[in-house]
């Protein structure tokens, strides 16, 4: 397994007051397989997804990725990590050729093999003429196509998304969708978090958060055999709690 | 701890800060402009003190003008004086009355407390008077055969011995503080984009989640933050020496008294700042982390410069015993050695004392800053 999240916790102190953000949640991701991640407002999505990112550490439980303990080893785990989030903006100042370079150093890439990387991203993605504007001066969907190469450019073996589709255009999702099958045939795991279900259609399993707890972890085949939208059932998954 | 990742990322944030003109333009205003205006403005105020007390003073009333006008010609008046027959005191600085009161003299002395160039002309007023007493004493007594012997048989002269260069000077008070100034001045902006700005725009968190160590993005900041101040504490020497070299000699000689330049003056100035312009820096980057906004950050760093400039006034004008306590008090001991480098004070002891006990302070808030940088609870306060 690539992700290994195994009776993970988090409580929070708010207001002198413990609350549990995320209660005993366990799950796992193979290489190759697209998971969605699916829950309410408030239901401890943002919580799980920081603490798989090493931003936040559990209460109790472990996290791995590629067997490293995200605790114990957050180097290796985020080497091997891509994560492009809400939480995860670029300098706005720098322009998108400059920001990946500046992380293909961060990631120790040779300079050649990431010059070859990003020239081939942009093509996929058709970022060439924006490359060398600054990333401030571009639309939201450009900026998050190079968010997106920022999480692949050092070949991640799991890639964690948050709100992928937000602010994308028509053309820019069916080019993350491409994407996104391209990587799950090169073996890549890959957890999207979303509140735009079409998203979590191109995952091979759906997992339902609510109130800090895993409800449902089902393949999307099996929802489908039920003849079942997958609207329906997130709301029939959460209006059961 | 990668170091090459951290100087990336320190690199990264230098560049980016170095471009932005407003950066630099800041740091070189105030450290150009901060001293000249230093010494005009104490040049100002010492001229101003002196002639603030040559106000006219109107004299309404003199009973006696025969002793009034000998009082004037063996005991001048500091002050410029006009005789009138009666006037409001609402358009003066002060009226006169000298009436004869039995075998002597009662005098008053009409002023207004609103306006603050009175409080000189008033020193010199019961200066005139005192001595007038003295002078007008000793001609009664001479009358009836008693001597200024017989009165004072212990003459009593003061005499200033202090050296040229120790002589105090009141330029010498204000350099450590404005040097202060001019450090939180150049760091204050880069401290605070570099951490709440990060955190505002959401580019923090981005960092957390690439290969960098907690250590590296706190290194790299806190290297971002002190090359500013750094710079800022440099060039304010620099200007400071210029000013104080070109300038005062040419506005103010007076205000040359014990402020002696030479290259150990500068080196001791320079050492003393460089740290001074760190442990600013660490202070800057642990408040700078706390705060959610760019908001917060300017409105918490605000108290911090008040503190400095609180310390810098109080303790610039010290005079610290040797083996003082001040010494061994980070800030604190900047600012006394700072006073006591101009004043040719400050012993090899004192200068390392200062120099190490600033080396630990930066340590210390360096280790708490990145306790802050680790904390979760500050990571993602709301």
């Amino acid at each position: 397994m690539v992700l290994e999240v195994e009776k993970v916790s988090k409580q929070f102190i708010h207001e002198k007051q413990t609350v549990d953000a995320v209660r005993d949640v366990s799950f796992a991701i193979a290489a190759g397989e697209t998971v969605g991640l699916i829950g309410p407002n408030g239901a401890g999505k943002s919580t799980l997804m920081r603490m798989i990112a090493t931003l936040m550490k559990p209460s109790s439980g472990n996290i791995s990725v590629d067997g490293y303990d995200v605790v114990a080893h957050p180097q290796a785990a985020k080497a091997r990590m891509g994560y492009v989030s809400l939480d995860t903006n670029l300098p706005e100042q720098m322009s998108g050729a400059q920001l990946l370079r500046y992380f293909a150093r961060i990631y120790e890439l040779d300079a050649q093999v990431a010059e070859r990387r990003i020239a081939d991203w942009a093509d996929r993605l058709r970022l060439h003429e924006y490359m060398q504007k600054p990333f401030g001066q571009l639309s939201t969907g450009n900026k998050q196509k190079i968010s997106l190469v920022r999480g692949l450019l050092h070949q991640p073996k799991f890639l964690l998304l948050d709100e992928p589709s937000n602010g994308l255009d028509i053309l820019a999702l069916g080019t993350l969708r491409e994407m996104l099958q391209s990587l799950k045939k090169d073996g890549t795991a890959i957890l999207i978090s979303s509140h735009i279900l079409q998203d979590i259609q191109l995952c091979d399993r759906v997992l339902v958060m609510h109130e800090g707890a895993l409800i449902r972890n089902e393949p999307l085949a099996q929802i489908s055999e039920r003849l079942v939208s997958l609207e329906e059932y997130y709301l029939k998954a959460v209006s059961v709690r | 701890m990668n170091i090459g990742r951290m100087w990336t990322l320190a690199w990264r944030d230098l560049w980016h800060a170095l471009r932005d003109k407003r950066n630099m333009t800041t740091i070189l205003l105030i450290s150009v402009i901060i001293y000249p205006a230093l010494i005009v403005g104490v040049s100002w105020f010492q001229s101003n003190q002196q002639t603030e007390a040559l106000e006219t003073v109107y004299l309404l009333q003199v009973d006696d003008r025969e002793l009034f006008n000998r009082l004037l010609e063996t005991l001048p008046p500091p002050f410029k004086y006009e005789l009138r027959d009666g006037a409001s005191t609402e358009s003066l600085d002060g009226t006169l009355l000298i009436q004869r009161d039995g075998t002597g003299y009662a005098v008053t002395w009409e002023q207004r407390s609103d306006r603050n160039r009175n409080v000189f002309l008033n020193e010199q007023m019961v200066s005139w008077i005192t001595q007038c007493n003295e002078l007008l004493r000793l001609e009664k007594l001479k009358e009836v055969g008693v001597t200024t012997q017989i009165l004072q048989p212990v003459k009593f002269n003061v005499v200033d011995v202090t050296p040229e260069e120790q002589r105090q000077n009141p330029l010498i008070g204000m350099l450590g503080y404005f040097m202060a100034l001019g450090i939180i001045v150049g760091g204050m902006g880069i401290a605070i984009d570099t951490t709440a700005g990060e955190k505002e725009r959401k580019t923090l968190l981005t960092l957390y989640a690439s290969p960098h160590t907690v250590a590296e993005i706190m290194s790299a900041k806190l290297i971002h933050i002190s090359f500013f101040a750094v710079l800022a504490a440099i060039l304010n020497v620099i200007s400071m020496g210029v000013s104080l070299t070109v300038l005062l000699p040419m506005i103010e000689k007076d205000l040359e008294a014990g402020l002696r330049l030479d290259a150990a003056v500068f080196i001791q100035l320079l050492s003393l700042v460089i740290v001074l312009a760190v442990l600013l820096s660490a202070l800057m980057l642990a408040i700078g982390i706390y705060a959610r906004t760019i908001k917060e950050a300017t409105s918490w760093m605000t108290p911090l410069l008040f503190v400095v400039i609180f310390i810098g006034l109080t303790w610039s004008s010290v005079d610290a015993e040797p083996f003082s306590w001040v010494y061994w008090t980070p800030i604190v001991n900047v600012f006394v050695s700072i006073s006591d480098t101009f004043s040719h004070k400050l012993t090899v002891a004192h200068w390392s004392i200062t120099l190490g006990t600033m080396i630990i302070a930066i340590v210390f808030f360096s280790m708490l800053t990145k306790k802050l940088f680790q904390s979760e609870s500050v990571l993602f306060r709301n």
